[in-house]
């Protein structure tokens, strides 16, 4: 499977010549073959991370600008296929049954526009900016909590480390999401409300703190770390200079692919109406609105879900690259 | 072993006392007090004060927090959650229906997931690297990344809108209940399948599978007598961890489908600040969460006379 097309080796071997630079052995193809579900995922999400970020210049149209007159209508590329369909649905019959319908005077949303006429295309882009925000934010926080609690249990030991980890095993107890719902019956929702709930209360620190902790006791006897010690260094320095950078690679890998879960974390509970406010365009939101008109139009409940699955599927691969590119050692492991 | 039992059991005891005590703070944590949450504040004003100062009384919230919370022990054990505020009747009468049909739904699930999920493992770690096997390991990363809400638009839009072949929400028939049990088992089959393949293909390497094939035992009788009955021990384990796996896909479900549920009437309870219901709720699950837990480690226990209980 992993094998490189035919009548590339030869580069293969010239790429690890050692005379070569190191990024020329890195772009051998080979290494690009080899590593081509990684590339593609860490691509695609660069290209939402870049959609957040310019959304207002990348989408064009505003996604909030209601137009009644344009409620539903069929994505642009339906023009560009005749062939399809030129079924005219009569009355009182299923629209949404018909799959395209050609409109040459249709020169809105190339994905469509929903039932208030707002352009899906845009909407969707505006969405990932909301998506990437919550996303980063949460797993940041989550991360920053884990690795500080995770040194303090491996640092000081006995009493504190015995209450984390009965605290964490507590926390793994209950369904995460369980508590975020009931939070959210007395808690007003919004942006900053949601990355603490699914950074704190989704308990994505909980991995953090095991990894950090597992890590640090079986590095504490090393040599390396024996070595520093006895050339004086202190305890605190041990900590954040030795072994804290050990773990990292796993913990980025971790992280990398929890994003995935925020994603899903986040769209879900705008999904059921509990997360963003109602004006952000988010990808969950567009999704519950289009359920609503399943049966009059497809497209606004096909492309918002499409997306979603999209950066998932690129943080998992991102995962999986990363994983066998900072930690060798698990290389293969799946 | 009974030792083994009664310890865990006493952890799950502690874990719905930890859970007890968090709904107790986490009361008091929203803006205003419970009593506020019960008033009518549209009315007059004067009116409305009233009532909530008599409220403010009757529920206790006069007393001293430590007595609060004791009284707040008391109830929940005796399993007085207090009136719903939107049905007017006590909390626990309105679960009778709904944990029926939550369980119909969410047996039926589990039924697919280990029914589809755990032969797709065994074949796909037997035929390893063929068209079977791609297509499973492709199935079941699929499965754990389409979110489940948009995988069940997915399906109401094929089957319900464009083949017409089954009702888009509802619970009156059988056929209202296969899309629903469908979406709800799908993240638990994939995990299944992954799990029973790499559980599959650790035992297959082994020395005794080896010298079983050499006994000159058939293929069938090797992996039905002796690679399956230790491949599937790691399939226990993650049955424990599919629990809350389990429950995301009951609130989707049910919200998406209208399947009038547990789930449902959490998330309704949710959004009408209806809070003695969504207590009582987050303890029920929390509760059928970690008896989930303890009944697996029980039966891993059980099955694996290498677990040491300590």
């Amino acid at each position: 499977m992993n094998t490189p097309p035919s009548g590339q080796a030869g580069a293969v071997r010239l790429s690890q010549m050692a005379s070569l630079p190191r990024w020329m052995r890195w772009v051998s193809p080979r290494r690009l073959w080899v590593n081509r579900l990684g590339i593609v995922g860490g691509g695609i999400f660069l290209l939402f991370i870049f959609c957040g970020i310019f959304a207002p210049w990348v989408a064009g149209a505003d996604p909030n600008e209601v137009s009644l007159q344009d409620r539903f209508k069929y994505p642009t590329f339906c023009n560009a296929l005749p062939w399809v369909s030129t079924y005219e649905p009569g009355e009182g019959e299923i629209v949404g049954a018909v799959f395209c319908h050609p409109d040459p005077e249709n020169r809105k949303g190339p994905l469509g526009t929903d039932k208030l006429g707002r352009d899906v295309l845009s909407r969707l882009i505006h969405g990932a900016r909301i998506a990437m925000i919550v996303a980063l934010s949460a797993s940041a926080l989550s991360g920053v909590i884990g690795i500080s609690i995770g040194i303090a249990t491996a640092y000081y030991g006995g009493f504190i480390d015995d209450v984390i980890m009965r605290i964490a095993d507590t926390w793994d107890a209950v369904p995460p999401l369980v508590i975020i719902l009931a939070l959210l019956a007395f808690i007003p929702g919004g942006v900053v409300t949601l990355i603490l709930l699914i950074g704190i209360v989704g308990g994505g620190w909980i991995g953090t703190v095991r990894i950090v902790r597992g890590e640090s006791l079986s590095l504490r006897g090393r040599d390396y770390v024996l070595a520093a010690q006895a050339m004086g260094a202190s305890d605190r320095r041990i900590m954040f200079r030795h072994i804290l950078p050990n773990t990292m690679a796993p913990i980025i890998v971790g992280k990398t692919m929890g994003i995935g879960g925020v994603i899903l974390a986040e769209s879900g509970l705008s999904f059921l109406g509990l997360g963003v406010p109602p004006d952000v365009p988010s990808w969950g939101r567009m999704l519950t609105e289009a359920q609503e008109f399943i049966l009059v139009a497809w497209w606004p409940s096909i492309f918002p879900g499409l997306v979603i699955t999209l950066v998932v599927l690129s943080t998992v691969f991102m995962g999986d690259w990363l994983r066998d590119t900072l930690d060798p050692r698990l290389r293969g492991s799946r | 072993m009974t030792r083994y039992i009664v310890r865990r059991s006493l952890q799950a005891v502690v874990v719905i006392y930890l859970v007890v005590t968090l709904v107790f703070f986490l009361m008091r944590l929203g803006e205003g007090d419970p009593a506020q949450h019960l008033v009518d504040w549209e009315q007059d004003y004067e009116a409305a004060l009233e009532q909530y100062r008599d409220l403010y009384v009757a529920m206790g919230l006069a007393r001293p927090v430590v007595v609060q919370y004791g009284i707040h022990l008391y109830r929940t054990f005796t399993g007085q959650f207090g009136d719903s505020t939107i049905f007017n009747v006590p909390a626990w009468q309105l679960l009778g229906e709904r944990i029926v049909k939550t369980s119909q739904m969410g047996g039926a699930a589990l039924l697919l997931s280990v029914g589809i999920g755990i032969p797709l493992g065994i074949i796909s770690a037997l035929r390893r690297g063929s068209v079977v096997d791609t297509g499973a390991t492709t199935f079941s990363v699929l499965g754990l990344t389409i979110p489940n809400f948009w995988q069940a638009l997915l399906m109401i839009l094929i089957f319900g809108v464009w083949l017409r072949w089954l009702p888009i929400y509802g619970a009156d028939t059988w056929k209202h209940m296969i899309m629903p049990s469908i979406v709800a088992s799908s993240a638990l089959m994939a995990t299944m399948s992954r799990f029973t393949r790499s559980g599959m293909l650790e035992v297959l390497r082994q020395d005794y599978i080896r010298t079983a094939a050499s006994k000159g035992l058939g293929p069938s009788v090797i992996v039905v007598r002796h690679a399956m009955r230790n491949g599937l021990i790691s399939v226990i384990t993650l049955l424990g961890a599919a629990v809350p796996l389990f429950w995301s896909g009951v609130f989707f479900v049910e919200y998406v489908f209208a399947w009038p549920g547990v789930g449902l009437l959490f998330l309704n309870s949710i959004n009408q600040q209806d809070l003695p219901v969504v207590f009582m709720l987050l303890l029920l699950i929390s509760v059928a969460t970690v008896f989930g837990y303890l009944l697996v480690d029980i039966i891993y226990a059980l099955v694996d006379p290498r677990i040491r209980f300590r």
